[in-house]
């Protein structure tokens, strides 16, 4: 159903029909903000990476080949657009960790954001490889074969990459003294 | 944790709920008897609770208009390739490849006539020109321009206002970079994007009304502003260099929009 959507709605932007394209950007301005905002934990480079990725699948919509879905290859734009971002970045400072507010939060509200927040910077301490994989799996919910799918690698290999992004995260949440339950 | 790879594979399973039921109860047994294993189910339990934690944020308000008015401001439309169509249709009518084949056969055959007999000769085409590409939409001439200089750094800005945006453009020039800090009223209006074209430039930092920019030699940078309410717009742009400091103001009708 989404696939035959989709392709009715990219068939239309060949037409001519800018509102199919503002269509697309509907389903799927959310999913890849929140990939990109995941992967810089930045809100306005998230934002920046989203509209040039949407910019780029315009000027580019003539080669996508709809033998493959077009989540696939919009993905693959944000995922080149997100490493290029990062690496133009100038590598930061390590947040000094008594900044870091080691006050009782008032509420499970609180507690449950703080813990988010948690988690956002442990991520970023992960290479952006094993960080994809587990907003994906995590973030995105995807399935290992839908994974495996935008990756172009086999399920057990997402798989196995997973179970170490996992483990070095755990580390890294121990490490900032992370207790989420 | 010095726990074997597998034996922390088995945990994840169990915690994602991939194992199967006999996996899941071979791995809580072999926990049952392990406290090392206990000790990391812990940790990870831990960290899908954390993972549980994540969650999808909410776009900034405004994101698919920003980028619609970049789409419409595009010179071309979006196209096809015309080979794409051209294997489309071959694959719903395979006859027609023997007849384009043999249209290019011909098509083929008197070009390399022309060519031989000094009918046709190799034209030169005349280098095409490049537009730029921060272009603004709609409006022809901007409302209000200003050119900077500190010591070394200079930097020319332009504003236009077309209908509810406004697009503020800003090229580094000079020998040496610049940073440049724009200031606005966050009550008239908000960015929308930020669009960069040529090395050299980044964003520093942005907060609401305020926005600064590392702007080297030959950097452009298109900011869009969403027109909230206003009659006119205006700018504060302020260029520093390790030499100096100078401030401008632009300004421009907005036609008094009320979103």
């Amino acid at each position: 159903m989404t696939a035959d959507r989709d392709a009715s709605l990219v068939q239309r932007c060949l037409d001519g029909d800018g509102r199919a394209f503002e269509s697309l950007v509907r389903v799927y301005e959310k999913v890849l903000f929140n990939v990109a905002l995941r992967m810089t934990n930045d809100r306005e480079d998230a934002r920046d990476i989203t509209q040039t990725v949407f910019l780029k699948a315009w000027r580019h919509l003539g080669t996508y080949d709809r033998r493959h879905k077009f989540f696939s290859w919009i993905y693959r734009i944000l995922m080149n657009e997100t490493l290029n971002a990062l690496a133009r970045r100038r590598p930061s400072e390590p947040l000094d960790e008594r900044l870091v507010a080691r006050e009782p939060w008032p509420d499970e509200r609180a507690h449950e954001l703080q813990v988010r927040e948690q988690v956002h910077g442990a991520l970023m301490t992960l290479t952006p490889e094993d960080r994809e994989l587990i907003v994906l799996r995590h973030l995105l919910h995807h399935g290992y074969e839908e994974i495996a799918e935008l990756k172009g690698v086999p399920a057990r290999t997402v798989k196995s990459r997973l179970y170490t992004a996992r483990q070095r995260l755990s580390h890294a949440l121990r490490a900032r003294g992370v207790h989420a339950s | 944790m010095s726990l074997r790879d597998e034996q922390e594979r088995r945990i994840q399973d169990m915690l994602e709920g991939t194992a199967s039921p006999g996996e899941a109860a071979e791995t809580r047994a072999w926990l049952a008897a392990s406290a090392e294993g206990r000790a990391r189910e812990q940790d990870l339990r831990e960290t899908f609770a954390a993972l549980g934690a994540l969650a999808l944020e909410e776009p900034p308000a405004g994101l698919t208009a920003s980028i619609m008015a970049q789409v419409a401001a595009e010179p071309r439309r979006v196209r096809e390739p015309w080979w794409a169509a051209v294997s489309r249709s071959f694959a719903r009518r395979p006859a027609w490849g023997l007849g384009y084949a043999f249209a290019a056969g011909v098509a083929v055959g008197a070009l390399a006539l022309g060519l031989a007999t000094g009918a046709l000769s190799p034209a030169r085409h005349a280098d095409l020109p490049v537009t730029a590409t921060l272009a603004p939409p709609g409006a022809a001439a901007p409302g209000a321009t200003a050119a900077l200089a500190a010591g070394a750094s200079e930097v020319a800005a332009a504003l236009w206002i077309h209908e509810d945006l406004a697009r503020l453009r800003v090229e580094g020039a000079g020998r040496e970079p610049g940073t440049l800090e724009i200031a606005w009223d966050e009550a008239a209006c908000g960015v929308l994007a930020l669009h960069w074209s040529g090395a050299g430039g980044r964003r520093v930092e942005s907060e609401p009304g305020r926005l600064s920019l590392a702007l080297g030699p030959g950097a452009r940078c298109a900011i869009d502003f969403e027109i909230r309410e206003a009659t006119q717009v205006a700018f504060g742009v302020t260029l520093r260099s390790p030499s100096g400091e100078i401030h401008r103001e632009l300004r421009a009708g907005a036609g008094g929009r009320r979103r």
